[in-house]
């Protein structure tokens, strides 16, 4: 039987290292991607999905059960991502300087010995996955959160509403209106007037 | 029927199922009815899956070591800080919290159960009807003392009320209201 996050977490708070460790494995690739599809920048994102941790870590010593754990740690993942946004903003960093992540060539590499997609396809593929990034971080912020945390994370709008600390059906509207916006900037772009969905 | 001004807000959470059933089936009663709508979900529809063209990223390969030399390092660094006492509240804190969280999940589904079984008691106690009739007091009077069977046996007549004899009392004080019809003939 699986054990359960909390059930973890209250063993962690006991001074059990592997039950942390396990956690980390359970949660280092869902919430490095979240910020890196926040944020658009791979080495910031590992460093904040760090400090998430180490956040959880450091309040063990605190953590009651009283909501879901994975609320609670996207909920600081979070607060971490926002800080990081306004902090850029202040600074007027540019967001997308480091979009290309650090095994960028490794990951080329793959794709080449793929003999089932040419260099080109590659490329495009590559040059796309730009776009939709640049478009996402187009975004408002909490549109961007919101629409995140619903397409890749997959948490339902009540856990949303909890992350994000607002209404279910102002998450409603949020991801409504971010889908609005994407819509109409990846039109702008030339993406997304081909292919036919299934109603 | 839904109107379109009503149903484009919905449309995203009706993408992500988020709403009820009933209001699914409204909706897609009225997108076989609305070319426009039908549309639009199409398009949120395409939206959703050009995000998902994004390959996820790993995280490297030494993230989990440094992780977890960092924790290291922060519990080295609170157990020289905090004093032995505040240790040891700490950890009978953490067993309270522990024991509290194993009783919060596990003894609902115990206390479900009791709960029913309780109920399911109360209900047959009070729809229980027993095979023999419990006997009345005055039964149980008749029974002890065989000799008063015959005082209980009594007849009554319906009497008009100008004819109706003076009530007399009875040696031990007692008011009769009706006389008994042996008595009246006899009389």
């Amino acid at each position: 039987m699986r054990t359960s996050d909390e059930e973890l977490m209250m063993k962690c708070r006991n001074g059990d290292m592997s039950a942390f460790e396990l956690i980390v494995m359970r949660y280092k690739d869902l919430i490095t991607n979240f910020i890196y599809r926040s944020i658009g920048d791979y080495h910031r994102a590992e460093d904040l999905a760090q400090e998430t941790f180490l956040r959880v870590f450091r309040s063990t010593g605190r953590y009651e059960p009283k909501c879901r754990f994975k609320n609670w740690i996207y909920l600081i993942a979070t607060n971490l991502c926002r800080n990081e946004i306004r902090d850029r903003k202040r600074r007027n960093t540019a967001y997308l300087d480091d979009l290309v992540p650090d095994n960028e060539d490794a990951s080329y590499f793959e794709l080449m010995q793929d003999v089932s997609q040419l260099p080109d396809e590659v490329y495009e593929k590559k040059e796309r996955q730009l776009i939709i990034q640049q478009t996402i971080n187009r975004l408002p912020e909490n549109q961007r959160l919101a629409l995140l945390l619903v397409s890749y994370q997959n948490l339902r709008y009540d856990e949303i509403a909890e992350v994000l600390e607002c209404s279910v059906s102002a998450v409603k509207s949020l991801i409504h209106r971010a889908r609005q916006n994407m819509k109409t900037l990846l039109t702008e772009v030339g993406i997304g007037e081909s292919s036919h969905a299934k109603v | 029927m839904l109107k379109c001004e009503n149903v484009q807000p919905q449309l995203s959470a009706y993408v992500d199922r988020e709403i009820p059933l009933w209001t699914i089936r409204l909706i897609r009663w009225h997108l076989k009815r609305c070319p426009n709508c039908a549309h639009e979900v199409m398009r949120l529809r395409q939206t959703n899956k050009i995000l998902h063209h994004l390959d996820p990223v790993k995280t490297s390969d030494n993230f989990l070591p440094d992780l977890m030399r960092q924790a290291a390092a922060i519990t080295i660094i609170e157990k020289g800080q905090i004093p032995a006492i505040r240790r040891i509240c700490r950890r009978l804190e953490s067993l309270f919290a522990w024991m509290l969280y194993s009783f919060r999940t596990r003894v609902r589904p115990y206390a479900v159960v009791t709960s029913l079984a309780l109920i399911a008691a109360v209900v047959s106690i009070t729809l229980y009807q027993p095979r023999f009739p419990i006997p009345s007091d005055d039964a149980l009077t008749v029974a002890q003392s065989p000799r008063d069977k015959q005082a209980l046996i009594v007849e009554f007549e319906i009497v008009p009320i100008n004819q109706f004899p003076k009530p007399h009392l009875s040696p031990n004080r007692q008011m009769l209201p009706f006389t008994p019809v042996n008595q009246r003939q006899e009389r």
